[in-house]
């Protein structure tokens, strides 16, 4: 059933949206803003039972921890960039939604850097050493 | 040898399923590059993790420690802007460094020049004047909070003569002299802690340097300095030997 209360307040506010955008376009931009903003910690909240069974699922195979907590910071910072960027493209300043989305990506690559160093690590040791 | 088999294989079904789920969960198409160089690295390193625990054995902690310095390292580089209130401290501290400076500067330029005045005019052989200045909160100017001249102790007897010229007219001044001993006492203990002089000592080389010539220093520093009389103390340099 939430699928269609979201939906409804979707609706909802895209209607509310075109009407006052005539009139102030300021009030239609922060009232797509604050639409975007709930659904968006509506949603958060069901996330967590995916997160619960992903956790599961790395436990029963044993795979570290770390890697988990890796993959789940970068769907965090790539849905949260993404957020933040669609809703200052809405505000019509593409600019700044392409630095917010270039941000993310920064931050997605730190993440792999752990992961870098220890591959180049591992590579070094195979090869022989001194020749 | 076939249980470690079926855990290696176990994680890497596992991450690669998580590496496919992220890509399910990924907002757009633009982070996706990105993403999948992540994942792939992961499952890179659960391929090799056997390579790697045969070559050094404890990879995972080594793993782990990587991350966690990286994970650290941003926070503690993080640079702290200083507030509006850490800059006007900062500013307020230059400047009560640079008064303070200025002060002990303004002292000695002060001290040299009485000196030379006192001993053109009187013709007295002052070993040393010492200038105090005090600054009081929100005062853009010092002001002098007291003025010690220290005579030296061989004074020629013709000189006192121009100086006993003045005694004629202001010996009732003598009556202001007890007036003035607790400010001589109040310098005796920032002089005293070298000479460690008792306050007596002091007041007896205080009453060994002559009316006149207290009268005629006074006198000459208000002319030339203004300085109010009253700020004025002089002593002999008994005081200091002692």
């Amino acid at each position: 059933m939430d699928i269609i209360q979201i939906v409804g307040l979707g609706l909802i506010a895209a209607v509310l949206t075109l009407v006052v955008r005539e009139q102030k376009p300021m009030f239609a931009f922060l009232l797509a803003a604050f639409t975007g903003l709930f659904i968006f910690l509506y949603m958060i909240g069901k996330i967590e039972a995916v997160i619960s069974v992903l956790e599961q699922l790395a436990d029963r195979s044993g795979i570290p921890s770390i890697y988990l907590k890796t993959i789940l910071k970068i769907i965090g910072i790539a849905y949260i960039a993404e957020f933040g960027a669609q809703i200052v493209r809405d505000a019509g300043q593409d600019s700044v939604a392409s630095k917010i989305e270039f941000a993310g990506k920064v931050l997605i690559l730190v993440m792999a850097v752990p992961i870098i160093g220890v591959i180049v690590e591992t590579v070094i040791g195979l090869l022989p050493a001194g020749g | 040898m076939l249980d470690w088999l079926a855990a290696w294989l176990r994680q890497i079904i596992a991450v690669v399923l998580l590496a496919g789920i992220v890509d399910l969960l990924l907002p757009n198409k633009s982070m996706q590059r990105y993403v999948r160089l992540v994942a792939g690295l992961i499952i890179l390193l659960t391929i090799l993790s056997p390579v790697m625990r045969a070559l050094q054995g404890d990879f995972g902690t080594k793993l782990h420690e990587s991350f966690d310095a990286w994970l650290d390292s941003p926070n503690q580089v993080k640079y702290k802007m200083p507030t509006l209130q850490d800059i006007q401290r900062d500013a307020e501290e230059l400047k009560r460094k640079q008064d303070k400076a200025a002060d002990a500067l303004t002292e000695a330029r002060l001290g040299e020049a009485m000196v030379l005045e006192i001993e053109q005019r009187t013709g007295l052989a002052v070993q040393a004047v010492q200038v105090n200045l005090v600054r009081e909160d929100g005062a853009a100017e010092p002001a002098i909070e007291q003025v010690v001249v220290t005579l030296a102790t061989s004074e020629e007897e013709s000189d006192k003569l121009t100086a006993a010229d003045d005694i004629g007219v202001t010996t009732e001044e003598i009556a202001d002299v007890p007036d003035i001993e607790p400010i001589t006492i109040d310098a005796e203990a920032s002089q005293g802690d070298q000479a460690s002089a008792p306050v007596d000592q002091a007041e007896e080389a205080m009453a060994s340097v002559e009316e006149g010539k207290m009268v005629a220093i006074r006198s000459v520093l208000q002319e030339s300095f203004s300085i109010n009389p009253s700020l004025v103390a002089v002593r002999g340099s008994a005081a200091e030997e002692s």
